[in-house]
């Protein structure tokens, strides 16, 4: 009883705001909440506190760190490591995309990528 | 007196070569005999005038004349013809018949013309006889066998006609001329000795001349080819010493580092470039171990290579032949680091066993940081395209298949690809500025005198009309200023710098920009109330797509604009740098000179009247 009251959230994670958006717009999901981060920091502190179950990460962002640093960090703390980590990535850095599933993503889209591939796959992964 | 040439007759060459010396001595000395044994035949026939039958005497002088005739002609001949070797030999045998021919003539006298009835007469014939056969054992002892036939033939029958006479006084006078003789021939030999002795000396002596003189030329030819040798010598030593500093030259002026190692890798030279590249002196360099010099990681990968390709670290070389290039960081006496490319090869003595390796370090290191630039740049470059791209294609897609999206959404979706489809323009005016900019080395064309305060509040009044919000306060000298630049990319920087400070201040904020004239240049400076920067950000701030705050996504840019600014800036010979508090503002400082390095300086009033507007 206590899952279906509880509204799942999303956080959005990368550092153009526009691409927040269009990630938001393509998700198309109103029963979902949407968080947002603008840089990998951000993200982690949000990801604590707020324990979304799903993060759309983008890798390279300004900051202390990028995007693997923080998925890694995310899926070796326990409370946060059932988080499912989808990473944004630029096409062909093959090695950003290994590195990403040794850090423990879940799965990876390729900018650009299409919206309707991303929405039906967070639609499969969150049902 | 019996030398060792006369002993010396077992020697064929030698007796010839003595007889020939003989032989030349009787033709050299005989003619005056000749004359004076014939004016002895002419005073004899004198004498015995008033004794003897004329006819006899006649006769005997016309034959004696006529063989002394011969003797001379031969004389002549012989000096005529001057025969030399063996042919003189020939020459001797016919002197020594008419020797023997005269001789019996003289014989003849006593047989002939012998002077019965005078005493005296008879004397004095044998006076001429016997004075005349001693004066030949002089004149004709050269030819021993000669002058003893003569000497018999003059004698033996003056003896003979003695003792034929039968009485006592003339037998003992034959008897006496016999005992001459036998004293006279003993004599004519050992005069025959002597002069064969002195003529062998002669021989010796000449002999003695001629190897010396040999030797002489010997030794000659050979200081002659010694001085020769030498020179060539001194030639190839001068080629040698030539090419030596030639290639001393060579090495000494390269720019890279030229460095031997022996095989216990210790430096045995380094060239003096090393200075220039690593701040060592040759000195200090040849004191340390080559790996010690080497960072951390080009250390253990080096040691690694060279042990395995050149044979170091105790195992065998694979080949001597191998040359290694590897690149690899090196540290500089100053503690910074510099990429060297170094080429190393094993030299070898002259048996071919290797003792030293020889090797080449080129200074790398800008090549290397202009690589990692282009690198990053690229990386940078494309992750700025990616970005309005994915935005670009993402809403478009979303308008194509979504039905429900409102229309006032669809609005906002489009107004985003339209902004992203501006800012890629902007990605690439500026990418195009940058390359244009930084093509052109020093302002190769486009250089003329501009009047920098107009362009200045243009740009100013343009910002500040496009803004609405921001206020500029300007503080610039009261006579216009007036430089030789490149108008468009001034324009260009002021519009950079103007446009940052625009986009970096909140709204109302106010923008001073001043310009004062010192020594040699004009100082600009941009302030603004902005966001400010950290030190580390102030550092970044010209490196191109760097923003100060990149997630501050509410400032639009594309990152390139303080690039442009300092190139513009340096190309023209000035300095840029950025002094800024982090939550202060930032003040933007720049200089460009009034002369402008390599421009062809024409007079200053000219271009003012040719430019000036």
């Amino acid at each position: 009883m206590e899952e279906t009251e509880r509204m799942k959230k999303i956080l959005i994670v990368d550092d153009a705001a526009v691409i927040r958006d269009l990630v938001e717009r393509s998700l198309g999901r109103d029963d979902c909440e949407i968080l947002k981060a603008e840089n990998a920091e951000e993200a982690v502190a949000i990801a604590r506190q707020e324990k979304p179950d799903l993060i759309m990460m983008d890798i390279m962002m300004p900051g202390a760190f990028d995007g693997l640093e923080a998925t890694r960090m995310l899926k070796n703390d326990p409370q946060t490591s059932d988080c499912i980590v989808i990473l944004l990535t630029a096409k062909g850095q093959k090695t950003d995309i290994e590195k990403g599933i040794q850090a423990g993503a879940d799965d990876y889209f390729v900018k650009p990528f299409s919206p309707l591939e991303l929405m039906r796959k967070v639609d499969d992964l969150l049902g | 007196m019996p030398t060792r040439s006369i002993g010396n007759t077992d020697s064929v060459p030698g007796n010839r070569r003595l007889r020939v010396a003989e032989v030349e001595q009787l033709y050299g000395q005989t003619p005056s005999g000749h004359l004076g044994s014939l004016f002895l035949a002419i005073l004899l026939v004198v004498i015995l005038w008033e004794q003897m039958s004329h006819i006899r005497l006649i006769a005997w002088l016309g034959s004696y004349t006529a063989i002394q005739g011969f003797r001379l002609g031969l004389i002549a001949a012989f000096r005529g013809t001057a025969p030399t070797g063996d042919a003189v030999i020939a020459w001797g045998r016919y002197a020594d018949l008419l020797t023997a021919v005269a001789g019996l003539a003289w014989g003849m006298v006593p047989v002939f013309l012998f002077p019965t009835a005078s005493l005296p007469h008879q004397y004095l014939l044998a006076l001429f006889v016997v004075g005349l056969s001693c004066a030949m054992i002089v004149v004709y002892a050269p030819s021993v066998l000669a002058s003893s036939v003569a000497i018999l033939g003059m004698l033996l029958p003056l003896a003979g006609r003695h003792i034929y006479e039968g009485n006592l006084l003339h037998t003992g006078v034959g008897l006496a001329v016999i005992g001459l003789a036998a004293v006279i021939l003993s004599t004519n030999r050992r005069i025959h000795a002597v002069n064969a002795a002195s003529l062998a000396l002669r021989f010796e002596k000449d002999d003695l001349i001629d190897s010396l003189l040999t030797e002489k030329a010997k030794l000659e030819d050979a200081s002659e080819r010694l001085a020769a040798e030498g020179a060539k010598r001194q030639q190839a030593e001068t080629a040698l010493n030539n090419s030596e500093r030639v290639y001393r030259t060579l090495v000494e002026t390269a720019q890279d580092i030229i460095w031997t190692i022996d095989l216990g890798l210790r430096y045995t030279y380094v060239s003096p470039s090393v200075t220039s590249v690593l701040g060592y002196t040759v000195e200090e360099i040849m004191s340390l171990n080559p790996f010690d010099t080497l960072t951390e990681a080009s250390r253990s990968r080096i040691a690694r290579i060279y042990a395995q390709e050149l044979g170091l670290a105790g195992e065998e070389p694979k080949d001597v032949s191998t040359t290694v290039r590897d690149e690899m960081e090196q540290y500089h006496k100053d503690g910074s680091t510099r990429w060297l490319e170094v080429t190393a090869t094993y030299i070898h003595d002259s048996d071919g066993n290797p003792m030293g390796i020889l090797g080449i370090s080129r200074d790398i290191t800008e090549r290397k940081r202009l690589e990692q630039m282009k690198t990053d740049f690229i990386t940078t470059a494309a992750h700025e395209f990616r970005t309005p791209l994915t935005a670009i294609r993402g809403y478009s897609e979303l308008l194509l298949i979504r039905d429900d999206i409102p229309p006032d959404e669809q609005k906002e979706c489009l107004a985003h690809i339209k902004e992203q489809a501006e800012n890629l323009n902007n990605i690439v005016d500026d990418l195009l500025d940058i390359s244009r900019i930084e093509s052109g080395v020093g302002l190769p064309a486009g250089v003329a005198r501009c009047n920098i305060t107009e362009t200045l509040m243009e740009l100013i009044s343009f910002h500040e009309d496009r803004s609405g919000s921001h206020r500029f306060e300007t503080a610039l000298p009261e006579d216009p200023i007036e430089l030789m630049v490149d108008k468009w990319k001034i324009r260009k920087l002021f519009d950079n710098v103007l446009d940052n400070a625009v986009a970096y201040s909140p709204e109302g904020g106010v923008i001073s920009v001043r310009a004062e004239r010192c020594e040699d240049h004009y100082l600009f400076s941009v302030k603004d109330q902005g966001i400010g920067m950290t030190p580390d950000q102030s550092e970044r701030v010209f490196d191109e797509f760097y923003r100060a705050d990149a997630s501050h996504t509410a400032v639009p840019g594309t990152g390139l604009g303080m690039t442009v600014a300092k190139n513009v800036v340096e190309a023209h010979g000035g300095k840029v740098w950025v002094e800024s508090e982090y939550g202060k503002g930032t003040k933007v400082k720049f200089t460009l000179p009034i002369d402008i390095p390599d421009s062809d300086g024409g007079d200053g009033a000219d271009e003012e009247n040719t430019h000036s507007r």
